[in-house]
């Protein structure tokens, strides 16, 4: 039985102040910026493995990429997963979550045999958070979000889910596969890959498919599939605005007031 | 000539800067403030694979080479250089094992040190002096049956926590190495030294008192003790003294670059200003060049040159990075004026721990004279 992992790779969140954008495509210039896997994603991986250390699952790390995001699968690897596949490819560049979900669910359906999907809520970069939600319904199957805990229970190939939001704990039984749930990157802490773990990742392969190996339909990858278009970004930038007042009369008030209404901080 | 680490090198290193980060970094306010050994995170080294990185996987290490463990030692001293001194002490013993133990000599030892389940010790310098190991007065005789050690070895890091020390006594032929058990009769741990730097490492006396050493736990030739101590304290003790104060001046320059930034004077940040620049701009030289020289070094090591072939350039590599340190210190404290040499800033903290890398492995005079010799 195989899970499926969603990974992204994303310039490091340390960097971000560095991060600079290309004034015609909008987007982020991620050259020279350290990439890591999207730390959400680091969490899912972490319940993948453990779901495979006490029920024997079989874990395939996916991600959609330029050649670059294979350093973030041997990661994957490092830290537990069996196998690691990279679509990649010049049609694929540009997508949207639209097209990035339309792409990773193809190659879900091409691994065919699987019992959960297990994708972070939220990727650090773009902070959509659309696109395990996408995948799930690409690939019509039920979509669980910000889970608290997922038992698994071999005997009768059932999972017993919690959420907890507003103070509110909702408990929730799966009781067909496959499904798809997300983490937070609070959700638990992922164990550091030892120097063992990165010898042996080195070791293997990662698989790339193409366009054609996950048979996706072009008018549905990159920029072609994406719906949605950044037509402008920007950057806000924290200054602080120095206004000295001197005085205490009614002129020096009125300015004082002024100010803080202009900031409408009353 | 390809000066780009490999996959694995990158893999490895953002994973100690990670560790190192994440578990090391929470504990820099206390372990300054009331130094004690973290034997948990000793333990960790060993569990991440850290200790055994250079050694043979047969022998429970990963084989991964003496540049990983250069980086590894990097990426701790950059967040705490005295926890990257366990290494300079740990990795002496498991180096001359390895080096020239019996197969038995290296099953029994080195998976365990590679663990971390054993802590091991060196212990070569004595009251009269390190710079001249040849000059021991620690004596070995053997009676026919077993050897007889009387003497004491002063300033041995971490003595007081090991499972297993090589140590090094004056038989008839000449210096020679052995390797003595903690709790052997006749072994003791005499005085703690009180360092101003590198507080967290324990560094003590040791005193053979009659101690009885099985004729297994001679290790090498007798008689030959001083070139396998030489090539053990150049290939790990040096190499390791660099790679500590390399991180310890990436990590001063990080506090001293982040200041700049953000104090201002006249209006705007003191980065802005040219003596500044100029001040930064010359920590950044020793750091550059500092590793340049200790990766080459390490390089070398891996490329299979001896510790004799090295000899000069770990000379450079340990002198430059360790004289920079010092430097790269004394200039930071100045850029930070009265914050400098506040607690707050750990400035003066690391200040004290560089002075304590220069006597380790050797001298800066040592070095000089190696570099010329």
């Amino acid at each position: 039985m195989n899970i499926i992992v969603l990974v992204k790779q994303i310039p490091d969140s340390e960097y971000f102040s560095k991060l600079q954008l290309d004034p015609v495509k909008h987007s982020l210039i991620r050259e020279g910026i350290p990439a890591v896997i999207n730390p959400a994603d680091k969490c899912a991986i972490e319940l993948a493995i453990s779901l495979k250390k006490h029920h024997s699952f079989k874990v395939i790390a996916v991600s959609m990429g330029p050649e670059a995001t294979k350093n973030s699968l041997k990661e994957a690897i490092a830290m537990g997963c069996d196998e690691a596949i990279l679509i990649t490819g010049k049609e694929f560049a540009g997508a949207d979550t639209l097209a990035t979900s339309y792409a990773l669910s193809q190659a879900i359906i091409k691994i065919h045999s699987y019992s959960m999907v297990i994708a972070g809520n939220v990727a650090l970069d773009g902070s959509t958070g659309q696109t395990p939600i996408q995948v799930g319904e690409f690939l019509d199957i039920p979509s669980i979000t910000n889970i608290n805990s997922l038992s698994y229970h071999k005997v009768d190939n059932t999972a017993d889910i919690s959420r907890i939001f507003r103070g509110v704990e909702q408990h929730m039984k799966v009781v067909e596969m496959p499904f798809l749930v997300t983490v937070s990157q609070n959700f638990n802490k992922p164990h550091l890959p030892s120097v063992m773990d990165i010898i042996k990742a080195s070791k293997k392969d990662i698989v790339t498919w193409g366009i054609r190996d996950i048979n996706a339909d072009k008018n549905q990858c990159g920029i072609k599939g994406s719906p949605t278009e950044t037509i402008s970004t920007t950057i806000y930038k924290n200054e602080r605005e120095k206004v000295v007042i001197i005085g205490a009369d009614k002129d020096a008030v009125k300015i004082f007031v002024d100010n803080i209404k202009k900031w409408l901080i009353v | 000539m390809d000066f780009e680490l490999n996959e694995n090198e990158k893999m490895l290193q953002n994973m100690v800067r990670e560790f190192a980060q994440k578990e090391i970094g929470p504990l820099v306010e206390k372990l300054d403030k009331e130094p004690y050994f973290p034997i948990d995170i000793i333990k960790r080294f060993g569990e991440l694979g850290f200790i055994g990185i250079f050694v043979p996987e047969q022998y429970g290490g990963n084989d991964m080479g003496h540049l990983a463990r250069i980086i590894t030692i990097e990426e701790i001293a950059k967040v705490y250089a005295p926890l990257a001194f366990f290494f300079q002490a740990d990795q002496l013993p498991l180096y001359a094992i390895l080096s020239k133990g019996t197969e038995e000599q290296k099953t029994k030892y080195l998976p365990k040190l590679c663990s971390g389940e054993f802590i091991g010790a060196m212990a070569v310098t004595e009251p009269s002096g390190g710079s001249d190991p040849n000059a021991a007065q620690t004596r070995a005789e053997w009676d026919g049956n077993k050897w007889i050690i009387n003497g004491r070895k002063a300033f041995i890091t971490l003595a007081e926590v090991a499972d297993v020390c090589v140590f090094t006594a004056k038989t008839d032929k000449g210096l020679t190495t052995f390797i003595v058990d903690r709790g052997t009769d006749g072994f003791n741990i005499g005085h703690r030294e009180t360092h101003a730097g590198l507080k967290a490492i324990p560094v003590s006396e040791v005193t053979f008192n009659n101690c009885f050493i099985p004729k297994e736990n001679l290790l090498g030739v007798e008689g030959k003790g001083l070139g396998a101590t030489i090539a053990t304290v150049g290939a790990i003790g040096r190499t390791v003294a660099a790679a500590i104060a390399l991180g310890l001046s990436e990590n001063v320059y990080e506090i001293a670059y982040k200041y700049a930034k953000e104090r201002i004077l006249y209006g705007k940040p003191i980065f802005e200003l040219e003596p500044i620049k100029y001040e930064l701009a010359q920590m950044r030289f020793i750091i550059e060049s500092g590793r340049l020289l200790t990766y080459k070094m390490a390089w070398l090591q891996d490329k299979g040159k001896s510790p004799r072939e090295l000899a000069e350039d770990i000379a450079i590599a340990k002198y430059v990075t360790s004289e920079g340190a010092i430097k790269v210190c004394s200039d930071a404290i100045h850029l930070l004026g009265a914050y400098g040499t506040t607690e707050e800033y750990h400035i003066i903290n690391r200040l004290h721990d560089a002075y304590d890398l220069i006597p380790a492995g050797g001298t800066s005079d040592i070095m000089l004279l190696t570099m010329v010799n």
